[in-house]
């Protein structure tokens, strides 16, 4: 722990803290700009950082984006990120009615207490979890790999096929390079494949340029704001509202938590669970969605818990919990650092650093968060034809900037035109990512059960561990594939009885 | 009939069976080899592609919108002669940029990628102009004295030194 202070108390750590933590706050305001997004955009600089400088930054900005998108809710009434989505029109009333601290306020402080509740649990349950993990074999990995995979597949809002199709495709490409035998697979005889592909430059056109394009399609029609100015103190009286709002504010962390464990589940669906149970469990549930504190404050504390949440099975298992945290242990894997138990004792200065800047980022938002509010106004004024040109040639240089060539620049552009096209036709992104992050993991894994059960199957499920989390898969994906049909198939004949 | 869907499912279709044939190759149709991955994959993403395909041609529909990149659903917009071009200049410019970079160098490619993409998206000549001379002094700063990236030299890296 005295080593992990040692790593943070470096000058480069804190600069690199703060301006992490304005990047995320600037880029969570901008509509239509996500913490994914914002996330992405820091791989190829954190990609020249030493790995504690490296995670700082993403956790620092992801924290920060998280928060910040509840602004542009409350001025716009457009979430800057779909965690915000929840309670986006309780946040927009409420600003209306000239309450802005029982909006802002309620949320930047019930996030901060969200993300410090959990991460507490992030460093009791990360360690805990850590040693049972330790006896876990290349069975066990295999089917929590696979988990991960198929809850993001079943989460997913699209199809269940679309989203295994943008699977398919994500583990496809992380088949292109040297196979684990030493074979070229899918290299088409170019060079610059045979190391893979560049899992800097698919992050940043998947996240993006995609992202750019479909902006692209609106982008002529710069759409005047009016945005109220801010005066007063936005956090006024709001410190009593956490106390009367103190189960709730319990509540959603807690919810945010589990929600946030689960490989695949993230913070989006943490706060519109949180919101719907703050809702079932009101006295006044009709007020809900007209500018109504309860529902913002327990869904606000849950979405940023979620993302302590979701560095359990990141750091224990290497499996992620969202596609942020796919996106860290990309950083992590590309820094040299293999994600799983062994890290707690190879890395536990950097574990430990990991830990103690949550715990920063999530106290540093309260200050940061309401000077963002301030300086609102000024950011979300700033006209789209400004600001995407300058995001556009930050993702050129930075996919450039990670292996100095320019073959990368072709693989952003290419997978940013095609995730957009999928994205068009209601194919996910997300489990694009997750597949190419996990697809080398999920084939070792693989590999070495079948070569050690010599092509028998029911040695997948003959451990306890690795049988019970066989049968979750398979329920998993029953519920992702057999499931819509048989409701299907209950709907249409109930609707021919009732018209006969 | 869903078109895109149609042509969708079966170019996912057969993209899953070229590539399973392809990875069936290199097992030397064995089960254990380099191509047991692949061949996995290629066999959902078949399967994947055949279901759209044939739902494509189901009349009852599921609803379906666009999504934005972190899946939620977002209004689609027509491809029209007057956001073509905003849409196309995103890619036009990154390859410009690929292709051109190592000669002209970075400080003029970012300028130009900025500038034009400014232009096209409706910023006036003076503040494209401007706004891709700041954004690459800028980015030059960032990167190279910032970070210690090195970055394509040009002509206007060479009047600097």
């Amino acid at each position: 722990m005295a080593e992990a202070l040692n790593l943070l108390l470096d000058p480069q750590i804190v600069v690199v803290f703060f301006l992490a933590s304005c990047f995320g706050l600037f880029v969570g305001i901008v509509p239509g700009l996500s913490a994914t997004l914002a996330t992405a955009l820091l791989v190829p600089v954190t990609f020249f950082m030493p790995p504690v400088a490296a995670i700082t930054a993403i956790i620092a900005c992801s924290a920060m984006a998280v928060f910040s998108g509840d602004i542009t809710g409350a001025f716009l009434r457009i979430p800057g990120t779909s965690a915000s989505a929840a309670y986006n029109d309780d946040s927009y009333f409420l600003t209306q009615q000239g309450r802005l601290p029982d909006a802002l306020g309620a949320s930047l402080l019930s996030s901060a207490i969200g993300g410090i509740l959990g991460t507490i649990v992030l460093v009791t349950l990360s360690t805990q979890l850590a040693k049972v993990a330790l006896s876990f074999s290349s069975y066990e990995y295999f089917w929590l790999v696979l988990i991960g995979l198929s809850a993001g597949v079943l989460i997913s809002p699209s199809s269940p096929y679309k989203a295994m199709i943008s699977l398919s495709l994500g583990l496809l490409l992380s088949c292109i390079g040297v196979a684990l035998t030493g074979q070229q697979r899918f290299t088409m005889g170019l060079l610059d494949l045979q190391a893979g592909v560049s899992l800097v430059a698919v992050l940043i056109g998947a996240f993006a340029v995609a992202e750019l394009l479909r902006k692209a399609e609106t982008a002529k029609s710069d759409v005047v704001k009016h945005i109220p100015k801010v005066s007063g103190n936005v956090l006024a009286g709001q410190f009593k509202r956490m106390w009367e709002h103190r189960v709730g504010v319990l509540r959603g962390s807690a919810l945010g938590v589990i929600v946030g464990v689960i490989p695949g589940a993230g913070c989006d669906l943490a706060a519109w669970l949180s919101y719907a149970l703050s809702k079932r469990m009101s006295k006044t549930p009709e007020k809900f969605g007209t500018g109504h504190q309860e529902g913002l404050i327990e869904a606000g504390a849950s979405n940023n818990s979620a993302l302590s949440g979701a560095f359990v099975p990141t750091l224990v298992f290497g499996v992620p919990g969202d596609s942020l945290t796919a996106i860290i242990i990309g950083i992590l894997l590309i820094k040299g650092i293999t994600p799983g138990p062994a890290v707690f004792v190879e890395s536990a200065p950097l574990v430990y650093s990991l830990f103690t800047v949550f715990f920063l980022a999530n106290i540093v938002m309260v200050p940061l968060g309401a000077l963002a509010i301030y300086a609102s106004r000024g950011i979300l004024q700033v006209k789209d034809s400004i600001l995407y040109p300058i995001i556009l040639v930050f993702c050129i240089v930075g996919a450039y900037a990670s292996n100095n060539t320019v073959f990368d620049i072709w693989i952003v552009v290419l997978t940013g035109v095609a995730v957009w096209i999928l994205n068009r036709n209601d194919y996910p992104a997300a489990p694009l990512v997750l597949g190419l992050v996990l697809g080398g993991m999920l084939e070792a894994h693989l590999y070495t059960s079948v070569l050690k059960s010599h092509g028998r199957v029911m040695a997948f499920f003959e451990r306890p561990i690795a049988g019970t989390l066989g049968v979750i898969t398979i329920i998993i994906w029953t519920l992702i594939f057999v499931m819509p049909h048989i409701i299907r198939y209950r709907e249409r004949r109930r609707m021919r009885a009732q018209e006969a | 009939m869903r078109r895109n869907d149609t042509i969708g499912g079966a170019g996912f279709l057969a993209l899953g069976v070229g590539v399973g044939i392809y990875a069936l190759n290199m097992n030397n149709y064995a089960f254990i080899g380099p191509g047991l991955f692949p061949f996995a994959v290629g066999v959902l993403i078949s399967i994947s592609g055949l279901a759209i395909l044939i739902g494509s041609f189901s009349s009852q529909t599921r609803p379906e919108h666009a999504q934005d990149v972190e899946g939620q659903a977002v209004e689609t917009h027509r491809i029209t002669f007057s956001n073509a071009l905003a849409i196309a200049i995103v890619p036009v410019a990154a390859i410009v940029y690929a292709l051109f970079v190592r000669t002209t160098g970075s400080l003029f490619m970012n300028f130009l990628v900025v500038a034009l993409t400014a232009l096209v998206w409706g910023q006036r000549l003076l503040n494209a102009v401007l706004l891709g001379a700041v954004t690459s002094i800028g980015i030059y700063l960032f990167f190279r004295i910032g970070l210690g990236v090195p970055l394509p030299n040009g002509f206007l890296e060479a009047l600097i030194r």
